[in-house]
């Protein structure tokens, strides 16, 4: 029995084969490999090292938000409060280090507290009350940026010294026999961050049975239900963790930019469901994984530095960024009609 | 009869406008295989639900080995050793064969991971005692509906179940298949299992259940040793009359061709298929599950991509690239599927009849008439005789019967030519049967041409005009419905079958 089911799955190699592994990469790649030849060719100083870091750190909150976002994604939830949980990070995160600069590390653990607290109540309102995540997420967010404006109602406070070199640090540079230059680097730390997460959320979502719970609640919620998992639960961990990488991208934003500012957080809430969708992740759940929006968070980050680098006026890039999440959307749905019929 | 494991004391469950279960009480010893039997809607679903968990009795107890038990989740059954594969199927499409055979009780390693190599193993294994070899790396999504049946039954074995609940776990299984499970179950039993197995075939009762339970409109008929009753005799209990002729008439049909697929070919699945569908008839298609009935069926709606081939309406080439081109040429389809393909399961019994007829009658306007509509679907009920509480009654809550016969209903509507219809009575009740049975007989007296794929030798031969029969993606023979036998059709289907014992199901 067992040598009859290995001649089943042994596919023979083929055109076929690679057409198909083709039609599963996902748009994003194919978008960010575009793009960065359009950038590379278009523009000489795109390709130096220290724009590079500078697309890299530009990137890097979006990219920690979007772990999470594409998480509640997963179990066909959505989470609209990331926003404003980043602006009350950098908020609560400035105005406490200015007063009390010597308990930095006590005020990060604030913070992380803080995200688990408003994890907890979202996931606990579209967990366990069934309440509509859209609805739910949105009125949380909204109180969270009402809070923030009552404790900061315009940008102010200030980070201490060695917590802004958290975003501006570096690694490096290093030997490297087959760089150009001979060297490598050096490698900022937010790449590193953005690296580290990216393996380790992959690790999770593919290897444990939490992640396998994660996909099983948003493919199907009532088998996953009746195969005996604690669907409530395992959506309460997944806003939990939404909520806490939001603190995590609030905090690294906040030493990014020294301060605290009560609508930083504002445009990613946005931008993590355009990257999600964009890298594969469905809104109906149970389908999706973090690289490809990883690629889409790098993909949005060379367009806005090409736009930048031509002076387009920032309106602009709102305008292009819709029309980006609407392509998306019709892609996906492309993609998955293509499948049932 | 061994002495009462599971005892179900006095259950109440009502739903807004039904009482569904009415004061049953039921009890199952260790090692016995009960049957449950009653028409769709007498409140076996429901009245399983309860024991599995995943619904929660107004009233009434659960006792399991003497000590009265409480749960209210799915989760807390398991626990107790109480599970059930549903006739639904409860599959994550997105998820793999053996991560859905193992979901909820996956093994691990160090740091919470998923032991992949012990999952496909352990599905496998699963899938080995059922005799059949399934890739457990494909995705769900990807298989048929007797695959997808089979995953559901594995997942069940994986759970060493002490009280173990099949609904309906043969209806979308081959002869061959069906033995397998049989087998199973006489193991499950054996190894002291309580089992209830709902099933709407009588020969299986027979075949395997040690004691009948009957129901009827939610309430308990009567509970027998099943050598004491006859087939006859459940029926007659179950819808409470006679039923004495099963199919209806056959009719006279014209020979006036409506429609013909002529040298159709799909790589590697259908090969050189011809055939004529005339005004009138029944046109049966028959073989063992998976021959490409199905695929075939579904070509002539334009719902599925082929390779070669041309379609001739009215003796004129036509295009069927999509089930739209098919409608607009008077072709109207019934899935095996109704759940996926057939019915908007949020929307009304209303919505879903008038659905692909709307813009017939809406005259080019862009509001719906509501009045016509609702005259319209009126009709329609009364003529199907669907049960619905209110016409705006979603057809979520309604028995597997009045969902098909409003699957059915909503093609009429749209007064087609012809009717492919794929498993029309798959798992739903002798009534509701027999009502679609005359629906379809109707139907091509008014001059409909009907296409009827079913892998049930009983309705082939009590309902075609003439039969064709599939084996391997082609028509291996041709038989006059109201002369062919069971053998002769068993024969034809089989021949190309060399391999019997190699189930279909690995395709």
């Amino acid at each position: 029995m067992s040598s009859s089911v290995t001649t089943l799955t042994q596919q023979p190699f083929s055109v076929r084969s690679v057409t198909r592994l083709l039609g599963r990469i996902g748009p994003a790649y194919y978008a960010l490999l575009i793009l960065l030849i359009v950038a590379a060719a278009s523009q000489e100083r795109f390709l130096t090292g220290p724009n590079l870091t500078n697309l890299i750190r530009n990137s890097t909150v979006l990219g920690i938000v979007t772990i999470g976002q594409i998480a509640t994604m997963l179990v066909a939830g959505i989470d609209l409060s990331v926003g404003s949980v980043i602006s009350l990070t950098t908020v609560i995160a400035a105005l406490q280090m200015e007063s009390h600069p010597e308990a930095t590390p006590g005020i990060v653990l604030l913070c992380l507290l803080i995200g688990l607290l408003i994890g907890a109540v979202n996931g606990f309102g579209v967990g366990y009350l069934r309440l509509n995540p859209l609805i739910f997420t949105l009125a949380s967010g909204t109180a969270i940026q009402g809070l923030t404006l009552h404790l900061l109602y315009s940008p102010g406070g200030s980070v201490t010294r060695e917590f802004r070199e958290l975003s501006r640090g570096a690694i490096g540079p290093f030997d490297c026999s087959f760089c150009p230059g001979g060297t490598l680097g050096p490698i900022p730390y937010a790449a590193i961050y953005l690296l580290v997460l990216y393996v380790v959320g992959t690790w999770v979502l593919k290897r444990t049975v939490f992640g396998l719970a994660v996909y099983a609640v948003g493919g199907n919620e009532a088998s996953a239900r009746l195969s005996g998992l604690r669907t409530e639960r395992i959506k309460l961990a997944v806003y939990i963790l939404s909520s806490i990488f939001a603190v995590l991208g609030g905090l690294f934003l906040a030493s990014r930019i020294g301060s605290g500012d009560p609508l930083v957080g504002d445009p990613y809430t946005l931008d993590s469901i355009t990257a999600g969708v964009l890298g594969g992740t469905s809104l109906f759940g149970g389908v999706g994984d973090l690289w490809g929006g990883l690629a889409a968070v790098l993909t949005l980050g060379v367009l806005s530095t090409m736009l930048n680098f031509n002076n387009v006026s920032p309106f602009y890039q709102f305008i292009i960024k819709g029309v980006i999440l609407i392509g998306a959307l019709a892609i996906g749905y492309l993609r998955t009609r293509r499948k049932t019929v | 009869m061994s002495e009462p494991f599971l005892e179900m004391r006095n259950i109440v469950k009502t739903y807004p406008g039904v009482r569904a279960v009415d004061n049953v009480t039921l009890s199952v010893g260790r090692g016995e295989i009960r049957a449950l039997v009653g028409e769709n809607g007498a409140g076996k679903s429901t009245l399983i639900k309860i024991l599995a968990g995943a619904e929660q009795a107004d009233a009434g107890e659960i006792w399991l080995g003497g000590q009265r038990v409480r749960y209210d989740s799915p989760v807390e059954a398991l626990r107790l050793g109480i599970g059930a594969i549903y006739q639904e199927f409860n599959l994550v499409p997105q998820l793999n064969v053996a991560q859905n055979i193992m979901l909820g009780q996956v093994p691990k390693k160090w740091g919470g991971q998923v032991d992949t190599e012990a999952m496909h193993r352990r599905a496998r294994e699963m899938l080995a005692r059922l005799n059949v070899s399934l890739d457990t790396r494909r995705l769900v999504a990807d298989l048929d509906v007797a695959q997808q049946q089979v995953v559901e039954i594995a997942k069940g074995l994986a759970r060493d179940l002490r009280v173990f609940i099949m609904d309906e776990p043969t209806a979308a299984l081959s002869a061959v298949e069906t033995e397998h499970l049989l087998d199973v179950v006489r193991a499950l039993k054996q190894q002291g299992v309580a089992i209830i197995y709902i099933t709407h075939r009588m020969r299986e009762i027979f075949q395997i259940a040690d004691s009948v339970t009957i129901l009827k409109d939610g309430r308990h008929v009567e509970t027998s040793p099943a050598r004491s009753l006859t087939s006859d005799a459940i029926v007659a209990k179950m819808i409470g009359r006679d039923l004495t002729d099963y199919y209806p008439p056959r009719g006279t049909p014209a020979s006036e061709v409506l429609f013909s697929v002529r040298d159709l070919n799909v790589a590697g699945k259908l090969f050189d298929i011809n055939l004529d569908v005339r005004r009138g008839e029944i046109l049966g298609i028959a073989g063992l599950e998976g021959q490409g009935q199905r695929e075939l069926a579904r070509i002539m709606f334009g719902a599925l991509p082929y390779d070669r081939g041309t379609f001739l309406r009215n003796g004129q080439p036509i295009r069927l690239s999509s089930p739209s081109d098919a409608i607009r040429a008077g072709i109207a389809y019934v899935s095996d599927d109704r759940k996926r393909d057939g019915l908007v399961l949020i929307r009304s019994a209303n919505e879903n009849i008038a659905l692909p007829s709307l813009s017939r009658r809406t005259n080019g306007k862009i509001l719906i008439d509501e009045k016509t509509e609702r005259s319209f679907v009126h009709h329609l009920i009364d003529r199907l005789a669907i049960k619905v509480t209110h016409r705006s009654q979603k057809v979520n809550n309604l028995s597997g019967g009045n969902q098909q016969k409003i699957v059915v209903g909503k093609w009429l509507g749209m007064e087609p030519q012809i009717l492919i219809v794929s498993e029309p009575t798959r798992g739903i009740d002798v009534g509701s049967k027999s009502e679609i049975h005359h629906i379809l007989r109707d139907l091509a007296n008014q001059g409909v041409g009907i296409v009827m794929v079913s892998s049930e030798l009983p309705e082939i031969l009590g309902m075609s005009d003439r039969i064709l029969v599939m084996a391997e993606g082609r028509i291996v023979a041709e038989m006059d419905g109201a002369t062919a036998t069971e053998e002769q059709l068993m024969a034809a289907a089989a021949i190309h079958s060399v391999s019997d014992t190699s189930v279909p199901v690995t395709s």
